[in-house]
């Protein structure tokens, strides 16, 4: 049997993914100085999969997503940031210039009177300096190239890497389009008691030291477990901190955010007008918490 | 609603875009008013802007 050919490339994301997929090889000299020329001298499909981890947000990343698109017989979108955005994605409830004016204009450590910003396109007496263009929007892998898996999670654990692992040597993959993760929502696999769910009052996480057995959300505190899908081995609940959503909608749920909203609103138990606005104070960023890793994925993409 | 209207204030999406009320079957000419309201207060706001005035990939 030929060797298999694996490719990994990162692109607006934090690294976790590279460490996650990598974290036992700690010397590899002969195996990591690729460059993007080796890439495009490869034949169409010579890759047999590419795990991509990271977003994509400049041009840069668009032309890798394409050349390893048409390199790859398999792509997959590694990691929260790769299948909905994840983290890099929140960019997206401001936009370039915003971004730009407090990283080199208004940021305490910038110090910057002429205001300089990075440019795509600088002439020097050697000639022009070019840099990849930043984006507005952040987009998902699967907005920009045919994805065929998803491996959700910040990072993926390494249970589902190793089962992909496996399925890859034993050239038992799942049909193009699955998602390799749980079939159910994180609630449906969460070893805490329910008992009554309704809430008074919302709790941040620094605010309360949960019960360890019960339910986080009956508890007060915002676990995306509803709005979750499972078969993260429930990492964040066994270690008395709620779910933030890191492996995405659960099937059947097209806007994580939107569903976390539905539920959360159910469970409210506010008996005046009053109240409901104090409920709606203590949840101090509503967006940003059902859609912390969803963002390029959900139903509305972006601020508008 | 209110946390649904902070939400979408925090998408850029005016508040008076989205509007839940209760009218009765039986209640027609209410009906007919609040959604004559609804139409000239989104008329007053203008076009939705889709793209979120975002230049690429918007």
């Amino acid at each position: 049997m030929a060797k298999l050919k694996l490719g990994l490339y990162w692109a607006a994301t934090c690294g976790g993914c590279d460490v996650a997929a990598l974290a036992d090889i700690v010397f590899w000299p002969i195996a990591l100085d690729f460059k993007k020329h080796h890439v495009e001298a490869m034949k169409d499909k010579e890759i047999d999969i590419t795990l991509w981890n990271g977003a994509v947000r400049s041009s840069e990343h668009e032309e890798m997503a394409h050349l390893l698109r048409a390199k790859s017989k398999a792509m997959v979108a590694f990691g929260a940031c790769a299948c909905f955005g994840g983290i890099p994605a929140l960019g997206n409830f401001t936009n370039k210039s915003e971004i730009f004016e407090r990283v080199y204009i208004t940021a305490p450590s910038s110090d910057n009177p002429n205001k300089v910003f990075p440019q795509t396109k600088t002439k020097v007496a050697e000639g022009d300096l070019t840099l990849p263009e930043m984006w507005d929007t952040v987009l998902a892998l699967g907005q920009v190239v045919d994805v065929q898996y998803y491996i959700p999670g910040c990072p993926p654990t390494v249970p589902i890497i190793l089962k992909v692992v496996e399925a890859i040597a034993g050239n038992a993959l799942p049909p193009p389009g699955a998602v390799i993760a749980g079939e159910k929502t994180l609630c449906d696999e969460c070893p805490r008691k329910k008992e009554e769910k309704k809430i008074a009052r919302i709790y941040r996480s620094h605010e309360l030291i949960p019960v360890p057995e019960k339910c986080l959300l009956e508890q007060g505190l915002v676990c995306m477990g509803p709005a979750t899908r499972g078969g993260c081995g429930a990492l964040c609940i066994n270690a008395n901190m709620p779910c933030r959503g890191c492996f995405g909608p659960p099937p059947g749920v097209y806007d994580q955010g939107a569903k976390m909203l539905s539920a959360l609103a159910s469970i409210y138990e506010a008996s005046d007008e009053k109240e409901i606005a104090r409920m709606v104070d203590e949840m101090v960023d509503p967006a940003g918490t059902f859609y912390r890793f969803g963002m390029s994925t959900s139903m509305l993409k972006r601020k508008r | 609603m209110p946390l649904l209207k902070k939400m979408l204030a925090q998408f850029g999406i005016e508040d008076g875009r989205v509007k839940l009320d209760w009218i009765a079957a039986s209640e027609g000419e209410r009906f007919a008013a609040v959604v004559d309201e609804m139409t000239e207060q989104v008329r007053k706001l203008g076009p939705f802007n889709p793209n979120g005035g975002g230049r690429k990939h918007g």
